[in-house]
C-alpha cells in the first residue's frame, strides 16, 4: 500500500518533469490536480517505506531533470517548486497567505518589508496568475512575472 | 568553510586506529563472534578487497589512497580524510579541490538538523510503526519546504503489497539514502498518506551537522540490506547521528527491533531538542478541523460540489458574511484534494472545479479563516514504550492462576492512550504463559499479529472499521487444559465516536479455530461483535465487548460472551488493568477475572 503511494508520488513528480521545454527549468509542465494517484486500499500493509527509485543524491548530477550543468538555478528551483506544489500554491494565493506562497516569496528573494504587499498582489490578481483550469506551472510563473512587472513596487524584482 | 585546519597528533599506530570506535562507525562495522562485519553491502564502498570484514585492511588502503591518489580518495571519503589527517598529523592534498562535493554541500547549505516523524494515519494501524527522516535547514530558518530531506528507504518497484512486505521483512531489498526537497515528503506524507508530521529540531552543532553531511556524501549510492524490523530507516538515521556526535552509541541499544517512535524518544533524549516540536497536520486532520466550523448542510453541499452534483455558485450565500463563505469554499477545495488523491481523480474533472472554487475564494477579502489546527496533547514519542511485560493474577471458574505476558509491540485499547491513535491497536509477537494453582505453567497464547482499526465514521469520512488476528491460543472453555488451537479471525463493520472520548462499534465477525484435537479438526464461527471504549480521562479507560456467534464443526454451538476491562495509567510506563469475562458456549459457561500490572519499555 505504501508502495502504491510511492508509485503515485513518483507519477506526481514525473508528470511535472516530463515537459521541461521552458528555459525556466523543470516541473513547468505540471497542471493543477495533475497527479494520478492510486486508490489506497484498506488492507493490512506492513509498510517498509520503500521508494520507486530516484533515491540518489540527484542534486549535483542534474538527474532531477533540471539544468544539465549540475547546479540548480533559482529559476529552475522556482519551476520545480511550483510544478510540484500547484495545488497548495493556488490555495495560498487565493487566500493571500500560506507556507507555499511564503516559499515562493523566499525563492524570489522578495524583501521582508515587501512580503505583505506581495501576498496581496497575488490574491488580487489570482485569476490572472492561475488563469485557467489547465494552466501549467510555467504559465503561472510567466503570469506572475507579468503581474509583478506591471506593479510599481515589484517591477524591480528580476526573476 | 569546508576545510578544517590539520593538527599534529601523536597517534600513528594503525592497529589502534583501526579499532577506534569512530573508524568503526565510519565503516559501519559491527563486532561479530569472529571479528567484524560491515553493515554496508556495496562492494565499491571498500577500498580494500576484504574491507567489509577487515577494518584494519580498509584503514591501510585508505591511508595508501590518500597518500597516493588524494584528490580521488579524499573527495570520496572526506570524513575519513579529515579524521586521518588529524590522527596522523599529515596534510592530505586534494580536499580543497572536490568540486562535486562542494557543489552538493553548498546547495544543501546545512545549518541545523530537524528530525521528521510522520505519525500514524487514518485506518492504517500499521503506520503507527512510523517512519523517520531528517531535514537539513540552511541558515535563516524560513525555508522548511525547500530544505533538503535525507531519507533511507528500500529500493523497490514492487507493486504487490504482500511480496513487498515479505521481501522487506527478510532483507531482500537494498536500502539507500536519498536526498530530496522536503516539500516532496510533505506532499507524500501529509497529503497522499494523510499522516500528521512532527518536526523536532535537534541540538546538533554546526560542526556535528557538517560531519554528518560529509559522511552522507561517503554513503552516496551505497547499499545496506534493508530489514523492516531492525536495519530500517530509523536505524540508519541513528548510525548517521553517531558519526555526527561520536560520543553517541545509539545503535547498541537495539537487539531485535528498531521501532521508529522508540528511536525518536532516544534521539530526543540523547541528542536533545533545540526548539519546541512543530506539528504539521495531515490533510485529513485539516479537513476534520475545518468541518468543525461548518454545519452539516454546508458540508454536504461542499461534497456535492466536489462530486459535480452542484455548481460552485451554489456553495456561497450572499446572506452569509465573507468569513463563512470563504470557509465553505476552502473546505470544498481541501475535500476535492482529499478525494482526488484518495480515489484517483483526473485533471479534466478536478481541475475546473478547483479553478472555480479558488477564483471565487480569491474574491473574498479575508485571509486565514480557520486558524491553526489544534496540536494533540501528547506527541507520539511521549506515548508508552512499545514493548510490554505484564504480570497478573486471576481465576478461571474458581481456579487461580498467575499470568506472565510479553509483547514485542505495540499498543492495545487498555494501554495508556496518550500519543496513540484512538481505536487503533496492534499486537506484534505477544506471548502469555499461565501457571494454574493445580498444574504446571503452560502456554496460554502466542499472538503473531492482532490489529484493530476501529475508525469512527464522521460526516466527512466513512472508513471501514475492521479487526484481524492470527494467533495460537487455548480453545475457549472452562477447562484450563483445553488444547492450543490456531485461531485466525477478523471482523468488519462500523464505528462511531461520541465527543472525543467514547468510541463504539458493531461488526460482523468470522473466525477459524483449528487443531487436530477438535472433533472435525476445526470450528468455524460467524457472528457479531459490539462494544464500546470509554476514555474516561486521558489516563483511564473502560471497555465493554459483547459477542454472539455460532460455531460450526461437528456440532453447532451457540456462543455468547461479555468482556469488561478497565485500566489506569500510573505513570507513562506503568499501568494496571482489571478484566472480567463471562462466556457461554451452549450449556457450559465460565467466568474469568484478572488483575494485572504492566510495564512498558
Amino acid at each position: 500500500m505504501k508502495k502504491i503511494a510511492m508509485l503515485a508520488a513518483a507519477v506526481l513528480l514525473l508528470s511535472g518533469q516530463a515537459a521541461a521545454d521552458d528555459s525556466t527549468g523543470c516541473g513547468v509542465g505540471s497542471m493543477i490536480f495533475d497527479g494520478k494517484s492510486g486508490i489506497l486500499p484498506q488492507i493490512l500493509a506492513v509498510t517498509t517505506n520503500g521508494s520507486t527509485g530516484n533515491q540518489t543524491f540527484g542534486i549535483s548530477s542534474g538527474t532531477l531533470g533540471c539544468d544539465s550543468n549540475g547546479t540548480i538555478s533559482s529559476s529552475a528551483k522556482m519551476g520545480m517548486f511550483t510544478g510540484e506544489n500547484m495545488e497548495s500554491l493556488a490555495l495560498d494565493m487565493s487566500r493571500g497567505e500560506g507556507e507555499a506562497l511564503e516559499t515562493v516569496a523566499l525563492l524570489m528573494e522578495i524583501a521582508d518589508e515587501d512580503r505583505a504587499a506581495f501576498y496581496t498582489l497575488t490574491k488580487d490578481n489570482f485569476a490572472r496568475i492561475y488563469s485557467s483550469a489547465d494552466v501549467t506551472a510555467g504559465e503561472v510563473l510567466a503570469n506572475l512575472r507579468q503581474v509583478m512587472a506591471e506593479d510599481e513596487a515589484f517591477k524591480s524584482y528580476a526573476i | 568553510m569546508l576545510l578544517l585546519p590539520v593538527s599534529a597528533s601523536a597517534a600513528t599506530d594503525i592497529d589502534a586506529l583501526a579499532h577506534d570506535p569512530f573508524w568503526l562507525k565510519l565503516g559501519h562495522w559491527k563486532a561479530t563472534l569472529t571479528g567484524y562485519e560491515s553493515e554496508v553491502d556495496s562492494d565499491h564502498f571498500f577500498l580494500a578487497t576484504d574491507g567489509k570484514f577487515d577494518p584494519r585492511a580498509e584503514l591501510a588502503a585508505t591511508i595508501d589512497g590518500l597518500r597516493g591518489d588524494p584528490s580521488v580518495v579524499a573527495c570520496r571519503y572526506p570524513v575519513r580524510a579529515e579524521w586521518l589527517a588529524d590522527k596522523l598529523g599529515e596534510a592530505f592534498a586534494g580536499l580543497g579541490s572536490c568540486a562535486d562535493l562542494h557543489e552538493w554541500y553548498d546547495e544543501i547549505n546545512p545549518h541545523t538538523v530537524t528530525l521528521i516523524f510522520p505519525a500514524a494515519y487514518l485506518n492504517n494501524p500499521a503506520s503507527m510503526y512510523g517512519h523517520t527522516l531528517l531535514r537539513i535547514d540552511p541558515p535563516g530558518g524560513e525555508s522548511a519546504l525547500t530544505s533538503y530531506a535525507i531519507n533511507f528507504a528500500a529500493q523497490s518497484t514492487e507493486s504487490n503489497g504482500l511480496i513487498f512486505a515479505v521481501k522487506g521483512l527478510s532483507g531482500m531489498y537494498a536500502g539507500v539514502f536519498g536526498v530530496m526537497p522536503y516539500y516532496r515528503k510533505v506532499n507524500e506524507y501529509n497529503d497522499l498518506e494523510n499522516r500528521d508530521i512532527w518536526e523536532y529540531r535537534l541540538n546538533l552543532s554546526l560542526h556535528e551537522t557538517r560531519r554528518m553531511l560529509l559522511h552522507l556524501w561517503e554513503l552516496n549510492e551505497i547499499e545496506f540490506d534493508y530489514f523492516f524490523f531492525d536495519e530500517n530507516c530509523s536505524y540508519q538515521l541513528l548510525s548517521l547521528l553517531e558519526v555526527a556526535r561520536p560520543s553517541l552509541a545509539l545503535t547498541d541499544d537495539y537487539t531485535y527491533q528498531v521501532i521508529p517512535s522508540d528511536t525518536v524518544k532516544q534521539m530526543l533524549l540523547e541528542v536533545g531538542l533545540a526548539d519546541a516540536p512543530k506539528f504539521r497536520p495531515a490533510l485529513a486532520t485539516r479537513l476534520k478541523h475545518q468541518a468543525s466550523f461548518l454545519d452539516d448542510e454546508q458540508i454536504s453541499r461542499s461534497i456535492a460540489v466536489v462530486n459535480s452534483e452542484f455548481a460552485v455558485e451554489q456553495l456561497t450565500n450572499i446572506d452569509l458574511d465573507a468569513l463563512e463563505n470563504a470557509r465553505v469554499l476552502e473546505f470544498a477545495y481541501s475535500w476535492l484534494r482529499y478525494t482526488h488523491l484518495r480515489e484517483g481523480g483526473t485533471q479534466q474533472v478536478s481541475g475546473p472545479i478547483a479553478f472555480e472554487l479558488l477564483k471565487t475564494r480569491a474574491a473574498y477579502p479575508v485571509g486565514d479563516v480557520f486558524g491553526e489546527e489544534p496540536v494533540p496533547d501528547t506527541a507520539p514519542e511521549n506515548g508508552h514504550g512499545s514493548a510490554r511485560v505484564m504480570l497478573g493474577v486471576g481465576e478461571l471458574d474458581g481456579e487461580h492462576f498467575t499470568e506472565l505476558g510479553l509483547r514485542a509491540a505495540y499498543h492495545d485499547h487498555l494501554d495508556p492512550a496518550p500519543g496513540f491513535q484512538d481505536g487503533a491497536a496492534i499486537t506484534m509477537f505477544g506471548l502469555k504463559i499461565r501457571d494454574y494453582e493445580n498444574g504446571d505453567a503452560q502456554l496460554e497464547s502466542l499472538d503473531l499479529l492482532e490489529i484493530d482499526s476501529l475508525s469512527p465514521r464522521t460526516p466527512i469520512f466513512q472508513p471501514k472499521s475492521w479487526r484481524l488476528h492470527v494467533r495460537a491460543s487455548r480453545l475457549p472453555g472452562a477447562d484450563p487444559h483445553n488444547p492450543l488451537v490456531v485461531d485466525v479471525g477478523g471482523a468488519l463493520g462500523a464505528s462511531w465516536q461520541l465527543d472525543d472520548s467514547l468510541l463504539y462499534w458493531l461488526h460482523g465477525s468470522a473466525r477459524l479455530l483449528a487443531d487436530d484435537d477438535l472433533p472435525k479438526g476445526h470450528f468455524s464461527s460467524f457472528g457479531i461483535d459490539a462494544g464500546a471504549l470509554w476514555q474516561v480521562t486521558a489516563r483511564s479507560a473502560l471497555m465493554l465487548e459483547l459477542r454472539a456467534d455460532r460455531w460450526f464443526g461437528g456440532d453447532e454451538l451457540r456462543h455468547r460472551s461479555a468482556e469488561f476491562g478497565s485500566s489506569i495509567a500510573l505513570t507513562d510506563d506503568w499501568s494496571m488493568r482489571l478484566t472480567a469475562k463471562y462466556h457461554r458456549l451452549d450449556d457450559a459457561d465460565w467466568r474469568e477475572l484478572q488483575l494485572a500490572g504492566a510495564y512498558y519499555f
